[in-house]
């Protein structure tokens, strides 16, 4: 049941951030303006890809969303590190937060890993 | 893979990239990001030759994902490096996945290693 949550989680957040960063609510986060689509572009790559993970494992496919998690976490752990001390509106201390989320989402891509081994 | 993200960290630390449009807060963050990719691929090579091909497969596709979000962000901006980094920096991405399906083909017998 958790397993089928989690991956919901980062879908809302990433796509919650990519509305955040449409309306302007990073404005002053000191990005160049001419990066600010990339980043909504990503951040909703980002939670459909997390979307597209609760599906692999809701239709029992563990090695792909597996794998697909690993890449997304990977895509995160770059934006957490080189945003880590900008002013943005989330939660404070992103130098504790982050890294414990990417680590949450590696455990996370682990534990399908060993799904996909026992039911095979 | 290990040599080009240590150089780029340099290049960081040497102020190569200080007129990029981005904050300060965030390009001393980007010579800690290709540091660890530089260690990441590091560990990875270690890996694969010790044998280890799922796990080296498994930092393979994590540092797939950094590397895209990375181009993916910062491609319009005006950095010492090649033109065209939202192609060939996604190439890479891709070449980087492909290197860990390679990984994982060639990995031995049939209990994961990882």
């Amino acid at each position: 049941m958790l397993k089928t949550i989690f991956p919901l989680m980062p879908a809302t957040t990433f796509g919650l951030s990519a509305y955040g960063i449409m309306t302007g609510e990073f404005r002053n986060a000191g990005f160049a303006n001419e990066v600010l689509p990339l980043h909504i572009w990503i951040n909703g790559f980002e939670s459909i890809g997390w979307i597209l993970c609760a599906i692999l494992f809701f239709k029992k496919k563990f090695p792909q969303a597996a794998y697909l998690s690993l890449f997304l976490a990977g895509m995160w752990c770059w934006d957490m590190i080189t945003t880590m001390y900008l002013q943005m509106p989330v939660p404070p201390m992103q130098n504790i937060w982050g890294p414990a989320s990417v680590i949450a989402m590696v455990v996370y891509s682990q534990s399908l890993f060993k799904q996909a081994k026992f039911s095979n | 893979m290990a040599v080009n993200f240590g150089l780029t960290a340099i290049e960081i630390r040497a102020g190569g990239f200080d007129h990029v449009a981005l904050p300060k807060a965030m390009i001393s963050q980007e010579f800690v990001g290709n540091a660890l990719e530089a260690l990441g691929w590091g560990l990875a090579v270690i890996f694969m030759m010790i044998g280890k091909n799922r796990l080296a497969a498994k930092f393979a596709i994590f540092l797939a994902g950094m590397l895209f979000f990375d181009v993916q962000t910062t491609w319009t901006l005006e950095m010492p490096i090649p033109d065209g980094f939202l192609y060939w920096g996604s190439a890479l991405a891709l070449l980087q996945l492909l290197s860990a399906i390679y990984l994982l083909r060639t990995a031995k017998g049939l209990a994961a290693n990882a």
